[in-house]
């Protein structure tokens, strides 16, 4: 019973924070800082202050929750569609797409363990941070194969997730004249599903691109961190 | 994304039905395989190529696609949440940690970017030279 409420919860106050998004883009004042409030970031903080304040342990708002992670799954299927429909786009391009793709996962794995290699981190951080751009089923994988510790993995993905799905799109626009195709690929190779959703609120074309850039960056990563970590670049 | 016009027809039931059975098939093949990638990514390019080979018509899951992604982002809520359990695992190191994934993820977005715009620059197919910019 208080489980459901969790879920009720969750849902208002991302419908909420939507709204609340969308109301301040259309404040010519307030348009410029208006992507601090994506819904997915202030659902996640409003939310966090909810459990602590209300003393609810996290397992019962997982277990009340339960049905909208089971939804992600499906999700990620239903990106075929899109994925189908731009695909006469994609193929044309797709030798690009797959230099770019490769690039990017190279550029996220040393962006991601240098600067914990630098610092003197133990080794199980760097190679939990190593997988930090692919989804997280994907990550996880990864970093159990070479010595990661999987949590910390699902932890630092999602963290990826949202940050780059809340400064992708400001990020990306020091870039000027930025193509569609650029912006979903660089969305998807740099943080993963949430990047992509992010990418398909923009449009059904920036969300393919993203969608392919996630899935070619989950193959190359789990190609790449392991053969990295055979060549013993972080043990 | 445009609506389609019936909102509750019984093809969007029946898109769910493909959906689920596509991340079934998704999930065997990263079993039976033993691939490193997740049964949802596989069942995403299993959909997307039974598509482009016309064995399963697009209208069939396009109402159930659409509404599972409209509110895509909704479903990582619980997951972003989730980070208030890892907390005292980030503790020790949270510094470097925070660093690797704020200056990573600007790189790594930076630098996608970067590569392909060099590459669409250089004629390299020269036919797909097209010129398209986000508003």
């Amino acid at each position: 019973m208080d489980n459901l409420i969790l879920l009720a919860s969750t849902i208002l106050v991302y419908a909420l924070a939507q709204t609340g998004q969308s109301k301040l883009n259309r404040k010519t004042r307030l348009k410029k800082i208006s992507f601090l409030f994506h819904p997915v970031l202030v659902s996640v903080v409003v939310i966090m202050l909810m459990l602590v304040l209300t003393h609810t342990p996290y397992e019962s708002y997982a277990e009340g929750t339960e049905g909208l992670t089971f939804l992600l799954a499906p999700s990620v299927v239903a990106l075929g569609v899109p994925l189908y429909k731009e695909w006469k786009k994609l193929s044309a391009e797709l030798g690009k797409i797959l230099v770019t793709v490769t690039f990017g996962s190279l550029v996220g794995i040393l962006s991601s363990i240098l600067p914990v290699l630098l610092w003197g981190s133990p080794l199980e951080v760097v190679a939990s941070l190593a997988p930090r751009s692919v989804t997280t089923p994907i990550a996880m994988n990864i970093a159990h194969a070479t010595g990661g510790v999987p949590s910390l993995t699902a932890a630092v993905v999602v963290t990826t997730g949202i940050f780059g799905a809340v400064a992708g799109p400001v990020v990306l626009s020091i870039l000027d004249k930025i193509e569609t195709s650029t912006f979903g690929l660089a969305m998807g190779v740099a943080s993963h599903g949430i990047g992509t959703a992010r990418a398909l609120e923009i449009g059904e074309r920036e969300g393919a691109y993203s969608a392919l850039g996630l899935c070619l960056n989950g193959v190359f990563t789990s190609i790449l961190v392991p053969v990295l970590y055979r060549f013993s670049i972080f043990h | 994304m445009n609506h389609p016009k019936p909102l509750y027809s019984s093809r969007l039931v029946f898109g769910f039905g493909v959906i689920f059975l596509f991340l079934v098939l998704g999930q065997w093949v990263s079993r039976f395989f033993h691939l490193p990638i997740s049964g949802s990514v596989i069942g995403m390019v299993l959909l997307a190529v039974t598509l482009g080979c016309r064995i399963l018509p697009i209208s069939l899951v396009e109402e159930a696609s659409q509404l599972l992604l409209q509110h895509l982002s909704l479903f990582f809520v619980p997951a972003g949440v989730g980070l208030l359990s890892y907390w005292a695992m980030l503790k020790n190191n949270w510094i470097p940690i925070t660093l690797a994934i704020l200056l990573g993820t600007i790189i790594t977005l930076l630098g996608t970017a970067g590569i392909h715009l060099v590459l669409l620059r250089t004629k390299w197919n020269r036919k797909s030279n097209n010129v398209e910019s986000t508003q």
